[in-house]
């Protein structure tokens, strides 16, 4: 072999080889971030389902966000237009100094109801308040989730990895088992998820409607056969907490669909 | 099953789901609230076939199911989505129980001349709404 065709230099000892490459993984394994393993649901859908979510003229959750538009333009427009509200979305769950809590996205577009439209609050799950919620997550779509850093919240982040964990049901099974230790996995016919709630209000096929979170939270514990969670309670709020801050940095993609 | 879905890949997760979605999905839908959707291009040439897309929020209650109580829940469709340009009908579909909820409808048009191109969904308990985009035709 001609010496210049050696992809080695001739001068280098070859002892020397394995510690000079492993030299160098090392370097650029420190400049280049990890992949992120973290995956939206939309990743494990099937092509028909993305390209329903993608193609806004075919995507059902626009019916939610067309009406929710109608209500936003009615009630809300007289103080908030829709691109201030751009980035909201991808805070909340948020503290709430006047409650002394954290409330929900739906829980404070609730409180605007109660104080500023001075009307009774929506029902949750009614396509109105889902309407709302659809409307302010959409005007952040694409926008990373963004958790707010307040130390306040941290023990309620707690409390919902606590629950996350913890074994509920006759089924006896925690949300770790199947969305932690088994994600990528199969139950029955359907791709287990990583549980990232980047899509939500989404328009899930099985229900054939709009749905929150909270809803599909509730869902999963009737799988275990728990008794659920009623909506807005405490341990929503945390669950809902501990989830965002699991999905930091993901992109939003509301309306989403899923299977 | 409740309903026929157009989507396979649906069909099956449905049956199987069926208990929890009987739990979950009782709930009748109010009219009042009913939005339609229609996307149509908005500029087309003369002659061109366009694809109109529309949907409406709906439950399609097909009549056949049972609530928590065991009475029966009343059918509750869409029955006629007509498609009108400049008033004249261009396309017709007469809808059934076998279709599942917020039907959805793609059709071709033959763009003729510009004017309003409105879609009206019409069926039980007095269903009836209709949306209109413009379709500008050169």
């Amino acid at each position: 072999m001609h010496p210049a065709n050696r992809a080695v230099p001739a001068w280098l000892p070859s002892a020397l080889l394995p510690a000079l490459c492993a030299a160098l993984l090392a370097c650029t394994g420190a400049a280049v971030a990890q992949p992120d393993a973290r995956r939206s649901g939309f990743a494990d859908m099937t092509p028909a389902l993305q390209a329903l979510q993608r193609d806004d003229a075919q995507n059902p959750g626009w019916l939610w966000l067309k009406s929710g538009e109608d209500r936003f333009a009615a009630d809300c427009a007289r103080c908030h237009s829709l691109a201030s509200l751009r980035g909201v979305a991808p805070r909340y769950p948020a503290w709430d100094t006047r409650l002394g809590k954290p409330v929900t996205l739906a829980g404070r577009i609730n409180q605007c109801q109660r104080q500023h439209v001075e009307q009774a609050p929506l029902a949750p799950e009614s396509d109105a308040l889902l309407g709302l919620e659809t409307v302010v997550a959409n005007v952040s779509r694409g926008m990373p989730i963004q958790p707010p850093a307040d130390p306040r919240l941290a023990p309620w982040r707690a409390r919902g990895e606590q629950l996350f964990n913890q074994r509920m049901g006759q089924l006896d099974l925690s949300c770790a088992q199947c969305h932690t230790q088994n994600a990528g996995g199969r139950l029955a016919g359907s791709t287990i998820p990583q549980a990232h709630p980047t899509a939500y209000p989404i328009y899930r096929l099985e229900w054939q409607g709009q749905g929150s979170l909270q809803r599909r939270l509730r869902n999963c514990m009737t799988g275990v056969r728990a008794e659920p969670f009623a909506f807005g309670a405490d341990e929503m709020t945390a669950l809902e907490l501990m989830l965002m801050q699991r999905a930091a940095g993901m992109p939003l993609e509301t309306p989403g669909v899923r299977p | 099953m409740r309903r026929v879905c157009h989507r396979p890949q649906a069909a099956s997760r449905l049956a199987a789901c069926w208990p929890m979605r009987r739990l979950l999905s009782g709930c009748a839908r109010m009219h009042r609230m009913a939005k339609g959707i229609v996307f149509a291009p908005a500029r087309a040439q003369r002659g061109e076939i366009i694809e109109v897309r529309a949907t409406a929020q709906h439950p399609m209650e097909t009549g056949q199911r049972v609530d928590s109580e065991g009475r029966s829940v009343p059918r509750d469709i869409v029955r006629r989505v007509e498609c009108r340009w400049s008033g004249d009908l261009v396309f017709a579909a007469d809808l059934h129980a076998a279709v599942a909820a917020n039907p959805y409808l793609a059709f071709p048009v033959v763009a003729l001349a510009s004017g309003p191109l409105s879609v009206r969904w019409q069926g039980d308990s007095g269903f009836d709404i209709s949306e209109t985009v413009q379709v500008e035709v050169s």
